[in-house]
């Protein structure tokens, strides 16, 4: 049975704590902005055990004693995937592939020799590759070396603007 | 009640200034004075375990204008008001309970009018297992943990007594936890107001539901009209 990773909502305050409590919870596929419960939030990519149940007699649930040690590569690898298809879907990647082949067929190889608007959405294009390039480097800085808050945007490189 | 008094008309005659420890024991220790300020009948529960009144059964027990209250610090396995068999109460209050308020187990039904829980060790008013519980008016406020907690295939239901008036809904803010918490359980609370707890105001958890109509909600989890964790959901019906 393969371990069920989720995302999990606490407050940024409580990273450094013992046991930050679980604001909530979601599937990890399903899209949540991170301001859905208001600001000063993190997000950690986490697999269900990480999570301490409530008990019998209530509670709220929390972290367990040991969290970052769950987190590691799948808090880091998770969020990575996050950023890259906030900023650049898997099938704006594919069809980014599709376009570039069919410039290629229709005006070759080299680029300089490519009409202004096919050039200019390569251009818009490579920076959206550069970002998802960037992000995976800084993913496995990440993880040699977690940061303290892996859904900071200030521990990772800045979305293209497009 | 002594002469000329009446029970909590609502939460507002509570002191209510914050969900944290301090803020909510300088609550109680006011909202100590205003309940005996008011209250004829005083049942006082020291360090034991067990139900200041418990209806076992069988048929149904009608309670009115009781208040009861515990050593205020925590231990499990205290209530103030049990329900085992069939309740009613009108008019009662909670404070200082070790562990819970008021409490409806098993397949029994609470049915608590204008009642209020203030100060307990964990949470104000909880149904668990098979038990019903309607709150109709009253409050919850200043429990260490949650005002309300329905859990393990339990409901709770709320409304005003007139079914319309946000301001005669029952209130659940300032406890420590959250305010209206569902684990494995379904909470309906109709022109009620659940805000400005410490952890989120309703809170939906493995298979919990939690659901609104009509009233003022501060934060919920998981987000209204979401699935969280092990579909849990949130329902705002507006």
């Amino acid at each position: 049975m393969t371990t069920q990773t989720v995302q999990v909502f606490i407050r940024s305050e409580e990273l450094g704590g013992a046991n930050p409590l679980v604001i909530a919870c979601y599937p990890e596929s399903r899209p949540v902005p991170i301001d859905t419960h208001g600001p000063g939030m993190s997000v950690l990519m986490l697999p269900v055990e990480a999570i301490q149940q409530p008990s019998l007699d209530g509670g709220v649930p929390k972290l367990v004693d040991n969290w970052q040690d769950f987190g590691g590569t799948t808090a880091v690898s998770s969020e990575a995937a996050r950023r890259i298809e906030q900023s650049f879907t898997a099938s704006e990647q594919i069809a980014s592939n599709r376009q570039m082949i069919e410039y290629i067929q229709k005006y070759g190889a080299d680029t300089a020799k490519w009409p202004p608007d096919a050039r200019q959405h390569k251009a818009e294009l490579d920076e959206k590759w550069k970002y998802v390039d960037a992000v995976k480097v800084q993913a496995r800085a990440h993880i040699t070396a977690r940061p303290h808050d892996p859904s900071s945007d200030k521990v990772w490189p800045t979305r293209p603007s497009t | 009640m002594l002469p000329g008094q009446v029970p909590p008309p609502n939460a507002g005659v509570f002191q209510r200034s914050g969900s944290s420890a301090a803020a909510r024991a300088n609550d109680a220790a006011y909202n100590i004075g205003m309940l005996r300020a008011r209250y004829g009948t005083e049942i006082r529960l020291d360090g034991s375990t067990g139900f200041g009144i418990a209806g076992t059964g069988p048929g149904s027990i009608n309670i009115k204008n009781i208040l009861i209250t515990g050593p205020n610090y925590y231990f499990a396995g205290q209530a103030g008001f049990g329900a085992i068999g069939n309740m009613s109460l009108n008019g009662c209050s909670a404070w200082g309970l070790s562990d819970v308020g008021f409490a409806a187990y098993g397949t029994s039904q609470m049915s608590a009018i204008n009642c209020h829980s203030y100060a307990c060790g964990t949470r104000g008013f909880i149904a668990t297992a098979s038990a019903a519980l309607q709150l109709t008016g009253g409050s919850a406020g200043g429990n260490t943990s949650h005002g309300v907690e329905a859990s393990h295939g339990a409901r709770i239901n709320s409304d005003a007594p007139d079914q319309a008036s946000i301001s005669l809904g029952f209130q659940s803010a300032y406890n420590g936890g959250c305010g209206c918490s569902a684990q494995s359980g379904f909470i309906f609370i109709r022109h009620g107001t659940i805000v400005s707890n410490g952890s989120t105001d309703m809170f939906a958890w493995n298979m919990g539901t939690v659901a609104q109509y009509q009233g003022s909600v501060g934060t919920v989890s998981p987000y209204w009209g979401n699935e969280g964790n092990l579909n849990s959901i949130a329902i705002n019906y507006g």
